[in-house]
Order: structure tokens, then sequence, then C-alpha cells
């Protein structure tokens, strides 16, 4: 039985995330019949697997490295929540942002700097720090979505050139950027390798720990960019926006081929299973799919996902 | 005596690439000692393991209490009444002696421990010892020659038939080795059959009745150890002569100094001093746990040593870490390869080029042309036989593989390059092109460090040979005074 599963397993594997994703739209499109493949619906498609984008091209870099990060979501929160606050209390909304930006990647850093001086998976403590941001958001917010920014930041969640989204754009260029990052410089190589092996890295004269840390602000930085889009598009800052943010953007990257044990990882892959990811949403709530029910499917989504991605690894080892 | 409790016939195994054992045979009789003795790497502990279970024998067959296995299971070793003491531990630090001792086999009721009966068992088996071990101690407190004894006391609680001791003095002091005898003489009387696996002769000779030698994964011979003599036994060990197996060469040694080590210690050794000189092979000779790759480490920075100063090409060295090495003009050639050498699922390329991208780079950013080229040269000069330089060096030779790794460090312009059991799993053939090719970077000037547990290759390679015992520098031997036995003398710390 194990043996046919572990078959099924290897034949799925191989097949491109690309796929997977041409047979959900293929499966909405008849489901929806002509509501879904509309010209409005496929740039919310868009419009919404951008944030989660800009954030899942951040944890890539972690995840790269063989460290998994769950506090993403609540760093997304915290920005949008510390922005309007600060603007409310009278600073200028782009040094709010500014601010804002640093303290996310300082989150970010700290999280890292724990892990990495206390021998303490990344795993572990970002679930700790993913507890402590979310609690820091809802006290400075009083517990409440916190509105009135002003209408000078609208273009970055809801301005558009022609029909696209300026959100998309910035995704679009941030992904072409981290596709060069890691396949055209040393960067990319010392990432690949550090989560490759990290003993074989160091020998190989790699400062590991800095690579963990160049990758800590990376994706401090995008998750912190993900928020303020996200803010800048509801208009408001919210200590809930978070969500299920952390896990979409992990099953998003383990989709497209990023491995959860580090080491490998292609750009075109992790783009693909955004979309995957986004797809999914909408569709389900075309389909009017409760919440809940939505949640036991993304929790089966990075299930699957991860089972696959430890079958191929073990299948890789097997080979040696 | 007489009744025969175990025999082997023509046992053999083979690891991808490697032939570990060939037609192994012998037998062994209720309480006899049979001392198992070889060089490192000779097929001792290969044979070992699978009589407990651990490896699966290729071919041949085990008769143990008149049962025949092809293969057997741990768990059937164990019902046979087979036990094992190990070079490593196998045991939990964070847990007491007591658990440890009885751990697999705690007495109770199928549901509750008795706890009671663990203690005193663990209590009746150390008095009877003549050690003083409180049960109830975290085993991590213990010293490790106690550990040791811990290890031999949880065997003998399964009440072995046949126990097997591999190196079990190595962490004992002279004290507890006499209370290791002791316990052999008793459960020898018992009719347990011992299978004793030691470099050191002496031992054998005061404990042992017959002796079994194997070398390359064979056997080469068996006696009495009453007819035998040190001599014979060295003889049979050390085997063929040494021949023009190794490249012939003049030593290239200049008397220029690269690197000079004073009082190094930390991580297991102690008040290392010796001198390199360009152009020179250095060798390094010792018994496992000798603390060679230990002392490789400190000087690869990649461990702190507690004391001691490295001075390179005339210059205090006082680097943290492995990239303040490299800079320093140094390279790490790790035993392990396949796990601290490279990036197994990466390709040829992108390992060739792991420590010196940076330098084909501008602004950060690969020159792709420049990389290739590189590549094609050392493919070239190293004669590295890959399909493509994309093609994972998982699926290479281990000669392949090790001559990346040379590839990987000559293109960082490295001078002293410290190659820690270059040949270990790789074939005759193989070796050859390796040992050529330490020559050849001899011959172009970098200086060369080389520790290996085969003393021969030593022999047949180097300029100048440092021997490690226990951590501490045991002395050099010249090129023109090389002689294994006195190696070998002066490895296990007799001088």
């Amino acid at each position: 039985m194990q043996k046919i599963l572990r078959q099924i397993g290897a034949v799925i594997r191989n097949i491109p995330a690309q796929l997977i994703l041409l047979v959900l739209l293929v499966f909405f499109a008849v489901r929806l019949k002509g509501m879904f493949f509309t010209v409005d619906n496929l740039i919310a498609i868009i419009r919404q697997v951008t944030t989660l984008g800009i954030a899942a091209l951040g944890v890539s870099f972690l995840m790269i490295t063989a460290n998994l990060d769950f506090s993403i979501g609540s760093i997304y929160a915290f920005v949008g929540v510390f922005t309007a606050v600060m603007y409310n209390l009278g600073w200028n909304i782009y040094l709010a942002m500014f601010v804002s930006i640093l303290l996310g990647i300082a989150l970010s850093v700290l999280t890292g700097w724990i892990s990495i001086t206390f021998k303490i998976p990344r795993l572990i403590t970002s679930l700790a720090m993913l507890t402590a941001i979310s609690g820091l958001a809802v006290i400075i917010s009083g517990n409440k979505t916190i509105y009135g920014l002003p209408d000078n930041i609208k273009w970055l969640g809801q301005g558009y050139i022609w029909i696209i989204p300026i959100s998309t754009f910035i995704f679009v260029i941030l992904a072409f950027l981290v596709a060069f990052i890691l396949n055209r410089t040393y960067l990319g190589r010392y990432l690949f390798a550090v989560g490759g092996n990290e003993d074989v890295a160091r020998l190989s004269g790699i400062n590991a720990n800095k690579i963990k840390y160049i990758a800590s602000i990376i994706s401090g930085f995008l998750a912190s960019l993900a928020g303020l889009v996200a803010m800048s598009r509801t208009f408001s800052g919210s200590p809930f926006a978070g969500g299920s943010l952390s896990t979409d953007v992990i099953s998003a990257a383990v989709l497209g081929g990023v491995s959860i044990m580090g080491g490998t990882g292609k750009t075109s892959g992790l783009v693909t299973g955004i979309f995957i990811v986004g797809v999914l949403a909408t569709g389900l709530n075309m389909m009017n799919m409760n919440t809940n029910a939505q949640n036991i499917i993304k929790g089966l989504m990075l299930l699957v996902a991860v089972v696959l991605d430890s079958w191929t690894k073990r299948k890789a080892a097997a080979a040696k | 005596m007489g009744n025969r409790v175990l025999n082997l016939e023509q046992i053999s195994k083979a690891f991808p690439g490697v032939q570990a054992l060939k037609d192994v045979s012998f037998s062994l009789e209720e309480g006899e000692v049979l001392a198992l003795l070889g060089e490192n790497g000779a097929g001792k502990s290969t044979l070992v393991k699978c009589l407990t279970g651990a490896y699966e024998p290729t071919s041949g067959s085990m008769e143990i209490f008149g049962q025949t296995y092809e293969r057997i299971s741990p768990g059937e070793a164990r019902s046979s009444s087979i036990a094992a003491v190990y070079q490593e531990f196998n045991l939990i630090p964070d847990l007491p002696v007591v658990e440890n001792v009885l751990m697999g086999n705690l007495p109770g009721n199928g549901v509750l421990v008795d706890y009671p009966a663990m203690l005193k068992r663990s209590k009746e088996m150390f008095d009877s010892f003549g050690v003083d071990i409180d049960p109830k101690m975290p085993l991590g407190c213990l010293s490790p020659a106690m550990m040791q004894i811990v290890e031999i006391a949880k065997a003998l609680m399964l009440n072995p038939r046949i126990l097997i001791l591999d190196e079990p003095t190595a962490p004992l002091t002279a004290k507890e080795t006499e209370v290791l005898f002791k316990i052999i003489d008793r459960i020898k009387r018992d009719g347990v059959a011992v299978i004793y696996i030691s470099h050191r002769l002496e031992e054998v000779f005061r404990i042992c009745d017959r002796y079994v030698v194997m070398r390359d994964g064979t056997k080469v011979g068996e006696n009495n150890i009453a007819s035998s003599t040190r001599a014979d036994i060295i003889k049979l060990m050390i085997g063929r002569e040494l021949t023009n197996y190794y490249p012939e060469h003049p030593t290239r040694a200049t008397e220029e100094i690269v690197m000079q080590v004073e009082n190094l210690s930390g991580n297991g050794v102690k008040n290392i001093s010796f001198s390199l000189h360009k152009g020179e092979i250095l060798g390094f000779a010792g018994l496992v746990g000798a603390g060679r790759t230990e002392l490789m480490s400190l000087l690869f920075c990649d461990v702190k040593p507690s004391s001691g100063s490295v001075i390179i090409n005339g210059q205090p060295f006082t680097g943290k870490q492995p990239w303040h090495a490299i800079k320093a003009g140094m390279s790490l050639l790790p035993e392990d390869r396949k796990r601290r050498g490279l990036l197994l699922d990466k390709s040829v390329a992108v390992n060739i080029t792991l420590a010196s991208i940076k330098k084909l780079c501008q602004f950060g950013v690969i020159n792709f042309t420049q990389e290739n080229e590189r590549i094609q040269y050392y493919c070239d000069r190293l004669e590295v036989k890959t399909p493509s330089y994309r093609q994972e060096v998982q699926y290479l030779s281990g000669g392949n593989q090790q001559k990346l790794i040379v590839a990987k460090w000559l293109s960082t312009d490295s001078n002293i390059l410290i190659f820690d059991e270059p040949t270990r799993g790789i074939d005759v053939g193989a070796k050859h092109e390796i040992y050529d090719l330490i020559e050849k970077l001899a011959d172009d000037g970098c200086s060369i460090i080389m520790v290996s547990s085969e003393f021969e290759e030593l022999i047949g390679i180097a300029d100048r040979i440092a021997v490690m015992s226990e951590g501490e520098l045991a002395g050099f031997v010249e090129k023109d005074e090389f002689d294994k036995e006195k190696l070998l003398d002066m490895a296990s710390g007799r001088r």
C-alpha cells in the first residue's frame, strides 16, 4: 500500500506545478461557467496574489537557506497597524511607512538572531515571534482596525497603469530581481550552498550566519512591503490582516518546488505556486465556500505539498 | 571447550565501489577469546556489523549455535545471544546510568517498570566488576572510561553467549583495563565466546587464545596465540611488500617554512608544535581517535584553539573562521567528503567554484564565461571525468569527487592543502591518481599535510611523518627511517 502511494507520489511530483495550475483553471472555468474567465476576475486574482507573492518572494530566501518562518503574517499585519497609528498621531505618512519597514526588518532579524545565537530552528522562534508580534499589533491598535489614512497612499494598493494594478508591476519587477539574484549572483550561490549543506558552505569559506541574516533582512523587508500594499488597498491598518498569510506563502513556495529542507527552489516555480494558491482562494470564494471549509482545504494543501516535498527529497537521498 | 558456537563461511560484503569483505571464514568455540586483528580499514568493523545484523552480507553464510543464516536481523542476533560493544558509545547521556544499562531490556510486568529491580541488578553488576558507579547518576557525568564500563555492563545484561568487543580498551586507563580483563576471564570460564578487536598487541597476548588477521577485507592468517610471536602477527597485518606502488620521487621540500605551529591545544589535542616547509608532503599518522582530524579543524579555524599560535609565511595568523584560513592560503579536504566537502545535489560547476565564485564576479554578478573557463581549466588539469559540468556530483565516483574538491581549492590559489584521509573509500586505481595528484601539487610548490590511517600510504608518499597518539604528538619520523612497525609502535603510545 505504501509502495503504491509512494509511486503515485513520485508521478505527481514529476508533474510540473504549471500543470496543477492549469487543472485548477480548467476546473473553475467549467464549474463557474463564464463567471471565472472574465477580465475583471482575472485582474482580481492577479491583484490578490500580489501581496501574497511579494511576501512569498521574501520567505523563499529563508526557505532556500533551510529556515522556515511563520512570523511573516504577523509582520505583514504589524506594519499596517503601526503606519496607520503613527499617521493618526501626526507623523508624516511616508515617514511612518519607512519606519514601519525598518521595524519589520528588525523583527525578522531578531528572529534570525535568536535562532542563530541559541541554535534553535527558526520554525520554533518564528512561531514564538508570531504570537508576540500579533499581540503587539493588537495592543498598539487598541484591538481594532485603524482607518483615516491619507489619499496620497492609495496609489500603492489601488492605483492602475492602464488595467494593470501598480502593485502587480512592483511584484513582477521584484520577481525578476529575485530570479536574477538567485541565478546570477554569488549571493544566490551562497544561499543555495548554506541551505544545501551548511557545513560544506562554512568549510568552503562562506560566512553562513551572514547569509542567513541577509535572507532575514530580505524576508522582513518584503513581508513589510506586502503589508503596506495591503494597507493601502484596504485603506486601513488591521491587526488581524495577517491571518493565514504565513501558511499560504509557505504552501505556495513548497508547491512551486522550494523545498522546506532548503537548497532548492526556482523563481518560476515559486510564481506558479503563488498563482495556484491565489486561483484556488478566488475560485473557492466564487463558489461561495465558507471560510472554515476553505481553511480545511488550505491546511490539506500545505500537508500534501510538504509530504510530496519530503518524498522527493528522500528519493534523491536513496539515490545516493 | 570444544563446542563450536559460531562458524562463518565465505562472508562477503560489497558497498558501491568498494569490496569491504571478501570470502572471510573462521569459527569460534565456547569459552574462547578470539582476537580479530588488522589495520584500519581491513574490514574488522564491517565483519562485526554483519554478525550483529547492522549490515547484510552480500554472500556467504553464518552458523550460529547450529542455526544457519544468510543474513541476520538485529533482533535475531540478540535472540541468538550475540552482544557487541562498539567503538562509538551507544548511550544516552541525559538518562541515569541504570536506564542506560538496561536499555531495551527493562525488567517489569509488561506495563510498569520495576525500578528497584533495575537498581539492584545494575548495582550487582558493578559490584561484581569491583567498580564504584552510582546507578542513579546521569550517564553524562561519568568519565569516558566509566562510560565504557557501563557499555560493557549493558552488553552483559543480555547474558550473551557471544560477546564482541571492538577496541574496548581505547578509552580505558591501565586500572580499568585490568577490570575489563577480569570480567573477560570470568565470562570465559562461564563458556562465553569473545571476539576481541584491538590494536594493542600486548593485550591480545595477555587475554586471547587465538587470532585471525584481516587485510583489505580478506582473512590473511589465523593461529594460536601461544605458537606465534608479535613479529609474526605484525607481518601478517602489514602484508604486502612495499613496491613501486607509489610514485617515485625525491623530496621537494625546501628550507622555506610556510607554516609554523607552536603549542597548539584545544578540541582534544594538546601541545602540538610542528613546521611545514614549502613543497613538503607532511604525513600525519595515528590510530582512530588520535586527534588528527581534530587538529586539522583547529588549523582550519573550524574550531577555536584554547591556546597556542600559528605563523603562516612569517606572519602571525589570527584567523577565527574558515574563511580567514582560506584567505591565508589554506584549504581542507575533509575526511567525510560527502557530508563536509561537497554539495551532493549540485552540479560539478557549482562545486568547483563554490569557494572562489566571489572572484569571478563584477558587482556581485557572476561572469559565466570566466567561470566556465576556470571550470574547464581545472577539470582538464585534474582529469575529472564527468559527462558534463552540469552533472550532479552525487553521481560521480569517489575519486572524481575528491578531484572536484581539489579543484575547488586550487581555484582559491591555495598553497597549503590539508588532505584528511583522501583515499578512504576510493578504489585502488583512483587511489593512484590521487597520489599522483598530490605529488604534482608538491611539484608546483604547494605544501601538503596528509592525514591517513594507512601507514603504508604515508610511507609511500610523505616526505616526513608526524605521529599522533592520544591527542599528542608522539614524534616525527624522517623519510630514511620510515618503518611501519615503528609507526605502529609510536601511534599506540609505546615507543
